[in-house]
């Protein structure tokens, strides 16, 4: 079993704190939903967590397996086992997915170890299937003139090849159409299991149908303030995060200083 | 067919063109920044005492030099290192009916091909009209002259690769290409020249009715080097051409394009990649003339400066009155790597008539960090994930070339993106 352990985690970007003490733990076998109004910190959390420069850790620990994440480079980051799904996936002109995604497989080879090409050829045509892309996308320049949704399932297909230990899914099921949503579940699901775990991002209910996470955190001004188990879903669809407000006796005030902040 | 030019030895001829060019270079002065194309390189910054006639005979040794490139993957490679005999290796069948005429190793022409030879350069004379090309055309020992016969189709591309030996003389690496009508055909001109070298060259292509023709220029130069080359091509009714050329390496490369739509329905694609480190000062010039109707042209040239590099690119779009019906088009694409590198675009068009369809467009971008950090977020270091970006702004120019020339050119540019970065 693998640990990911988040401590007290403080963060502010641009000057301004953003994450006001995180508390959690992830171990491979589980997946956990993040819930929370806009603006509370979840982006801002994966972005720390991949190691985003603009995004400064001002107290806390993040460790993996005992080991300091926040000393290790953005890269080093992902050969350690974190997966990064974004919310915006940046297009890169002029690089094929072929190219792109043969590169960072092979990056996971061990040492001395040979890339064999026609076994990833098989796997990718595979998880494009799985996802519901063409396999014309093989040729094409990565995210460049992709629909919102192409995006997402571009994101699930490269964690899908790199079959990370920990994933942190950021929105992955915003802008999907109700069978994508359907391909976001079987992606994650496909590597649900012993060696994997997730952070899901999100702010549907209907996602958490489909893949039934363990635990459901709630954020709120940059702290998990309840956690639990799927009920917690059915809660707030029902009563909304006036409801998370009321019963943590969080002052309006403060709640429009959040919003000024983010506006 | 001109009875004069017959009667003459075209020996006599080509001197004579060359004591006319050595006349004007004499007489002339390097161009200055008064002038619009040369307003961005200034020469007088510039060492230019390694750019003089030459005071040689145009005795030729006949040692040979080995064919570097055995690939196979050229019809006919032609190596002309400087005052040798240029070594020709056939690797197509039908390569052995083109004409390779070296003036200073000259062969017998039948009468057609000696009128040819003499239209190409004395109408490159005529053509160009600076010092650095009356230089280029003050003597031939460099050149070559390639007649392709009409209906001659090749599969593989022509290789004509120059290459000076000694820094100490100006190199003058000329190309004449005659393509004859229905053909097809390919070439890469490669040049290279040692370190501190004064290069001056010129190129200049007539191609005939319905040819379809790929040419590219490929500088590998070393450093502290100059090159001037002034390129020239001429496109009857119904011609194709794809032309590449890629910059790279020296203190300073010039270029200049001019490609003459001269017969209804040509069709000219022209591309450039250029990539500037260190203090590079590169510049080019592209010109899209339309003299006939109903005539394509797009020039889509990318650049990348890093360090103090620079680049400048003009790229004119000219449509005379009677070339109605011109689809005329431009882009530049700059891509900054660092501040203190800079890429400057100047398009310009010059339209004298209405029932045409021309537009251009520049960018400069830089390099976006969250790009970065996409890619290093799937575990590609750093450095290589700028390499990534910077190979898929030039490769969208890249794939638009035939396989051959971006084989060949992208291996050499791409090479020397890697060295730079190992480097720095
Ligand atoms: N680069 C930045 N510069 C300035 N402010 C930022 C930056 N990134 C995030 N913020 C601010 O931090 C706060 C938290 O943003 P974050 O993106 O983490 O929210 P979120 O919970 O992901 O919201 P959403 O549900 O809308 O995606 C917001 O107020 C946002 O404006
Ligand atoms: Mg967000």
């Amino acid at each position: 079993m693998q640990t990911l352990t988040i401590k007290n985690l403080t963060a502010e970007v641009d000057g301004k704190q953003i994450l006001n003490g995180i508390n959690l733990e992830i171990n491979t076998g589980e997946i956990h939903a993040l819930m929370g109004p806009n603006g509370s910190g979840k982006s801002t959390l994966s972005n720390v967590l991949a190691g985003h420069p603009d995004y400064t850790v001002t107290g806390g620990t993040i460790s993996l397996n005992g080991e300091d994440l926040l000393e290790m480079s953005v890269s080093k980051r992902s050969l350690a086992g974190l997966f990064l799904a974004f919310q915006q996936p940046m297009e890169v002109p002029g690089l094929t997915i072929g190219k792109y995604l043969k590169r960072i497989v092979e990056l996971r080879l061990a040492e001395g170890e040979r890339m064999n090409v026609s076994a990833f050829i098989k796997d990718l045509k595979s998880n494009l299937d799985t996802v519901g892309l063409s396999h014309d996308f093989i040729n094409r320049y990565l995210n460049e003139g992709f629909s919102g949704g192409e995006k997402k399932r571009m994101e699930l297909i490269q964690m899908m090849m790199l079959e990370p230990s920990f994933a942190i899914l950021d929105e992955i099921d915003s802008g999907l159409d109700i069978d994508a949503l359907k391909t976001v579940a079987t992606g994650v699901n496909k590597l649900k299991g012993g060696d994997f775990g997730a952070l899901i991002i999100t702010h549907y209910q209907r996602i958490m149908e489909n893949i039934k996470p363990d635990f459901v955190h709630i954020l709120y001004q940059g702290r998990i303030v309840k956690s639990g188990g799927r009920d917690l879903v059915d809660m707030l669809e029902a009563k909304g995060y006036g409801w998370v407000r009321e019963e943590f006796n969080i002052p309006e005030e403060a709640d429009e200083y959040q919003r000024t902040i983010a506006s | 067919m001109d009875n004069t030019i017959l009667k003459q030895n075209i020996q006599e001829k080509l001197i004579g063109i060359n004591k006319v060019s050595s006349d004007k270079f004499k007489k002339s002065n390097w161009p200055v920044p008064m002038e619009e194309e040369w307003r961005r390189t200034n020469l007088a910054k510039y060492d230019m005492s390694g750019f003089q006639l030459s005071q040689q005979t145009q005795n030729v040794s006949s040692s040979k030099s080995d064919i570097m490139d055995n690939d196979g993957n050229s019809s006919l490679i032609i190596n002309k290192t400087s005052n040798t005999k240029a070594v020709i290796k056939l690797n197509e069948s039908g390569s052995e009916n083109v004409i390779i005429f070296e003036p200073s190793n000259p062969i017998m022409l039948n009468d057609s091909d000696t009128v040819l030879v003499n239209n190409l350069a004395e109408d490159a004379a005529a053509h160009f009209d600076n010092k650095l090309s009356s230089l280029a055309l003050s003597s031939f020992k460099d050149s070559v002259f390639i007649i392709i016969p009409d209906n001659l189709e090749l599969v593989k591309p022509l290789v004509v690769e120059f290459e000076s030996d000694s820094g100490a003389e100006s190199y003058l690496p000329n190309l004449f290409i005659h393509v004859g009508i229905n053909t097809q055909v390919g070439f890469i001109q490669k040049i290279k020249s040692s370190d501190g070298s004064s290069v001056s060259g010129v190129l200049n292509v007539t191609c005939g009715d319905n040819s379809n023709v790929h040419t590219a220029t490929v500088t590998d130069i070393g450093s502290d080097s100059l090159i001037f080359i002034n390129r020239f091509f001429n496109l009857s009714k119904n011609a194709f051409l794809s032309d590449f050329q890629s910059a790279t390496g020296g203190k300073l490369i010039k270029t200049r394009t001019e490609v003459d739509l001269s017969g209804e329905k040509a069709d000219a694609r022209l591309y450039g990649v250029l990539f500037s480190t260190d203090h590079t000062q590169i510049d080019m010039r592209t010109v899209q003339h339309h003299k006939a109707k109903n005539c394509f042209s797009q020039a889509t040239i990318k650049s990348v400066v890093k360090d103090k590099g620079r680049t400048i690119y003009q790229g004119l779009i000219e449509v005379e009155e009677e070339a109605s019906l011109t689809d005329a088009y431009l882009t530049n694409h700059n891509l900054v790597l660092n501040n203190g590198a800079r890429a400057d675009s100047i398009p310009s068009l010059k339209i004298r008539n209405n029932d045409v369809k021309c537009s251009h467009g520049s960018t400069t971008s830089k390099i976006n960090e969250e790009q970065i950090l996409y890619l290093t977020s799937r575990g590609i270091a750093d450095e290589e994930a700028r390499q990534m970006i910077l190979e898929g702004f030039l490769s969208s120019v890249y794939d638009l070339l035939p396989v051959h020339v971006k084989s060949y050119s992208e291996l050499l540019i791409m090479d020397k993106i890697k060295q730079k970065e190992e480097i720095s």
